[in-house]
């Protein structure tokens, strides 16, 4: 059951619904990178969901695994150094026991992707024409011309001008904005179900930015296709998803669908980011609220909560547990944090044993946005 | 010349001022880069104006050539009164220590080879000022929330990037300058991190009474550290005026694009992406004619392919350059 | 306190608190965390150690030969003519019953002196070329590359023998003809490096420091440009004793009786059926040391660039 448009369905952390509703099921996924200077924890433990033609925003910092997680779905990870442990299901098949020969069936044909820096995603030495077609002519086996006509319907698609004429062009004769729409097609070429978009306008103009991330919800409404945009800009994801996970030190720390998250923040690492953007609607020359410190080592285990060493509201008990991602509610919010931001003060701590932890209390003191 | 400058304040004895500033660049089969073609404008004492635009704009270039790095194509930049664009190499060099600058990708930013403290003390021992720079070095990286001891003995690639732009801000100041021009210092730096450092910026700049020219292409950045902005596209000046003014009552049609452009943390709202016409901006080398918005401006005629417009005043410390500014209620933030 | 602060509208305004200190908790990447596993030495590998131990023996050997215990490498022993490995002799003897060993090693001699001095020259020479050339662009580039391409279009070998024959035959005209040949090779790669450092902004900051030209590229290019130039100089001692040994070979290099490889490989050519031992001592000796040093810059280079941002 595929849904076009926006449908809002919150997706929980833990089981809810048919397993086929699920078009990717992320379980326990861990990509350990082993360097010269130690074993590092890029993703250490995530658990997703997503449902057809629904819209995930991940969001974070540099650093806390974001990119790592779509690669690690994708497998373009080195194989002799890295290592991921978990399950991650694609229409129920689990992509990580895959022999690599399936594999490459799935990928651009199923799963599509598209990388954040448009200068180098594309093969300067290859047209434009070719470089859309070349997952048509690999997976489906499509001759050249027919190849060419897809790409230019693609392009013509993507909103690029003068189609015909770009097609026999080469990347450098495009700019910035232009390559990341020629990225888009050619991820899309073979109308694949799930679009893994990591910082697709990170590298872009914020004119443009706002052009292509629209061009990008609309293609996956028209399509039905699901789509997983990594950004760290938590304004890019606020209006064009239907859930959002904040990620913090190869871990989710928050997942909510996005009409619930921001005007009920409860993990205080998403409350910091959220106050130290810069905003127009901002009084000039005051102080951001900054979060002190920097994000901990990945090769190192921490014991307890790893934002605890930043965070303002940080208890004894943040130190020595590590609290796991839960939802107490049914509104299909989770967190991981023992005080989250909508307890009362004298509730106890939401405890990760208890399904369902303590509620989240009705009066929630006022905080500015 | 004079009503073409009506932007300017010479009367409030500004520390820099830049007039006429032309940049090009040769590009290959006979053809010129006009990266910055006739921009005017000046800072007054502690000041800080921002100049912003999106890739291709010139502001970058507009902030090298005025720290003669190298000299503009023509044009005068006329910094406490000396005109640098006519200074001899020796007395730049000599001038130069008062203003500064930093970049906007910290990690190269600073020599791989050398400590940090090193490369912090580095423009004390060009100045002959050899025997304090260390305990100099040390009192200025303290001073930007570092600790001096394990800056004397780590590379940069020991430290983050906001601690090396942390670094390099050390190093912009440890001359005691006038003007500090800041080339997008926070754009690669995550939103945690860009907080610390704008923050800390705003502390220095109180600290120690500084001028600065602030580039960006981040309006909302902007909006925290200006007390002046000027917009610029494809090497030109759309307007300019006191901050405020310009986020509550943009007139030109681009800069009230990148309003409408930026993305907020509100589920409820959208970017609009549509008054901006098109898919790609022009190219730097074939600029349009007159009025060089016009191939993206929903709102142009005939006369903006003819005529160039120049700045005017539309009110107190606010000047636009368009035939058809936006109406004064139209757009805008809160 | 068990209840948590409220974020106030006052908080955002307030007295900024000094500036935090960012060392605090987590130690710089490159310091005392479960960090550094794999030590520089180690990660070097067995061959790279290998190949210092080898260059550092033959260099030994050779500073040290008048005083080790070896046979005379000039006097010959007309009872053990052209005799192979032996007690007595433990690479044979020539033609002549000079003691192969001993004459090899003294024979190293010049062929490490050779080799060093001209990759240096070499380095040094072709380094400030290659980095003057890269930094200042426009003119000086463009002379500068063009002195560089004409030596390299010149057939190296007979550019050798003819600047040996005419300045003549000693180690200083030698050393130099052969540094001559190897500055392009350095000066490119020098000025390449050179043009990638020469983008990055805290060059930008040197100038604005006020730095001059002299000053940017002696003190901000070279440490940049050195660990590349190093580990390519290092392979250009290989090359340079090779040159060396063609020369002696063809009778260009130092006249005997003074022993080089290159002339007792020569002096062995015509025995190369009866008394091979004259040809291969001297010539595995060689191979062993110019691939040491081979190895020995490769791995250098290596290691330099997964330092600076490889993965």
């Amino acid at each position: 059951m595929s849904t076009a448009g926006a449908e809002r369905v919150g997706a929980a952390a833990g089981n809810d619904g048919a397993p086929g509703d699920r078009l990717l099921e992320i379980q326990n996924l861990r990509t350990y990178l082993k360097t010269s200077r130690g074993v590092v924890r890029a993703v250490d433990g995530v658990s997703l969901e997503l449902r057809p033609g629904t819209t995930l925003g991940l969001v974070g910092e540099s650093g806390c695994g974001k990119s790592m997680l779509l690669r690690s779905i994708l497998g373009l990870l080195p194989r002799r150094s890295v290592e991921r442990q978990g399950r991650i299901l694609f229409e129920g098949q689990d992509l990580l026991s895959l022999p690599p020969s399936r594999l490459r069936r799935i990928l651009g044909r199923d799963i599509g992707y598209v990388a954040q820096d448009p200068m180098t995603s594309l093969n300067p030495v290859l047209k434009v024409g070719q470089q859309v077609g070349e997952t048509l002519r690999c997976h489906y086996g499509v001759s050249r011309s027919k190849a060419r006509a897809e790409a230019l319907e693609l392009l013509q698609s993507v909103g690029i001008p003068e189609a015909e004429r770009r097609l026999d062009q080469y990347p450098h004769q495009l700019s910035g904005g232009m390559r990341q729409r020629v990225s888009i097609a050619a991820a899309l070429a073979c109308h694949p179900k799930l679009l893994l978009a990591d910082e697709p306008t990170t590298a872009l103009d914020v004119t443009v930015q706002a052009q292509v991330l629209e061009l990008l919800s609309r293609l996956a409404r028209e399509r039905s296709m699901a789509m997983i945009l990594v950004t760290h800009d938590l304004g890019v994801v606020a209006g064009r998803t239907e859930q959002i996970a904040v990620m913090y030190a190869g871990q989710v720390v928050e997942l909510s669908p996005t009409s619930d998250l921001f005007g009920n923040i409860q993990m205080p690492y998403t409350e910091a980011l959220f106050k130290s953007i810069p905003r127009l609607s901002d009084v000039p020359h005051h102080r951001l609220v900054s979060i002190p410190g920097r994000p901990p080592d990945l090769r190192m285990q921490p014991t307890g909560c790893r934002f605890a060493s930043r965070c303002t509201y940080t208890q004894p008990q943040c130190l020595t547990d590590a609290p796991a991602l839960t939802e107490p509610g049914t509104s299909g919010h989770a967190y991981a944090c023992w005080f989250p931001l909508g307890l009362q003060p004298e509730d106890p701590p939401a405890d990760s044993a208890a399904p369902t932890g303590a509620p989240v209390g009705p009066a929630r003191p006022a905080r500015r946005q | 010349m004079g009503d073409l400058l009506v932007q300017l304040r010479p009367e409030r004895d500004p520390l820099l001022r830049v007039e006429h500033l032309v940049v090009e660049f040769p590009a290959g089969r006979g053809q010129r880069v006009h990266a910055v073609s006739g921009v005017s404008f000046d800072i007054l004492r502690g000041e800080t104006l921002s100049l912003v635009g999106e890739t291709g704009s010139g502001k970058s270039t507009t902030a090298l050539a005025i720290a003669q790095l190298p000299k503009p194509n023509s044009g005068s930049v006329i910094f406490d009164g000396q005109d640098l664009t006519q200074l001899g190499r020796k007395e730049l060099r000599a001038v130069r220590p008062r203003f500064q600058l930093i970049f906007q990708d910290p990690i190269s930013s600073l020599n791989p080879r050398r400590r940090l403290t090193d490369s912090v003390a580095e423009p004390l021992r060009l100045a002959g000022r050899g025997a304090e720079a260390k305990q100099l070095a040390d009192a200025m990286l303290e001073a930007v929330g570092m600790d001096a001891e394990l800056a004397a003995s780590r590379w940069p690639s020991d430290f983050s990037g906001g601690q090396c732009q942390r670094a390099s801000i050390a190093r912009a100041l440890v001359l005691d300058p006038d003007l500090l021009i800041c080339d997008e210092p926070v754009s690669s730096l995550d939103v945690s991190v860009q907080a610390q450092i704008l923050n800390l910026l705003h502390d220095l700049r109180e600290r120690y009474g500084l001028t600065i020219l602030f580039i960006s292409h981040d309006l909302a950045v902007v909006r925290n550290v200006s007390d002046r902005i000027a917009v610029m596209y494809l090497g030109k000046l759309c307007e300019i005026g006191e901050a405020d003014a310009l986020y509550r009552r943009p007139r030109h049609p681009y800069t009230c694009a990148l309003i409408e452009a930026i993305p907020a943390p509100d589920p409820t709202s959208r970017p609009k992406a549509t008054s901006i016409l098109g898919v790609e901006p022009p190219s730097p080398i074939t600029p349009p004619s007159g009025c060089r918005y016009r191939t993206r401006c929903p709102r142009a005629q005939e006369i903006c392919a003819v005529e160039e417009p120049t700045l005017q005043r539309v009110e107190d410390d606010h000047y636009v350059a368009c035939h058809f500014p936006v109406a004064e209620h139209a757009a805008g933030v809160a | 306190m068990s209840s948590r602060p409220e974020v106030s509208p006052v908080l955002l305004v307030q007295v900024p608190p000094p500036p935090p200190r960012i060392e605090a908790a987590a130690a710089p990447a490159g310091g005392a965390g479960p960090g550094r596993i794999v030590p520089l030495w180690k990660r070097l590998g067995i061959p790279f150690w290998l190949a210092v131990g080898w260059i550092v023996l033959v260099a030994v050997l050779a500073i040290t030969a008048s005083i080790l215990p070896l046979q005379n490498p000039d006097v010959g022993n007309f009872s053990a003519l052209s005799q192979g490995p032996s007690a007595a002799h433990w690479f044979g003897t020539d033609d002549l019953g000079r003691d192969l060993m001993s004459r090899v090693i003294f024979g190293s001699r010049v062929s490490l002196i050779v080799g060093f001095a001209a990759a240096f020259l070499g380095t040094v020479i072709g380094g400030a070329l290659g980095i003057a050339a890269g930094y200042l662009r426009s003119a000086t580039e463009g002379v500068i590359m063009l002195i560089m391409d004409a030596i390299i279009s010149f057939p190296s070998l007979v550019m050798l023998i003819a600047l040996t024959t005419f300045l003549g035959k000693n180690l200083v005209n030698i050393t130099g003809a052969i540094a001559l040949v190897t500055v392009p090779v350095l000066a490119r790669l020098a000025r390449g490096s050179t043009l990638s450092v020469a983008k990055r902004p805290f060059i930008l900051a040197a100038r604005s420091a006020g730095a001059t030209n002299f000053r940017v590229m002696w003190r901000e290019i070279v440490p940049n440009v050195l660990p590349p130039l190093i580990s390519l100089g290092l392979v250009i001692v290989a090359v340079a004793i090779v040159a060396e040994g063609a020369l002696s070979f063809l009778g260009f290099s130092i006249p005997p009786p003074t022993p080089t490889w290159g002339n007792i490989i020569a002096s062995g050519e015509n025995d190369l059926s009866t008394a091979p031992q004259i040809v291969f001592a001297p010539a595995a000796v060689m191979f062993v040391t110019v691939f040491a040093f081979s190895i020995a810059g490769d791995r250098l280079r290596r290691i330099g660039e997964l330092q600076s941002g490889g993965i």
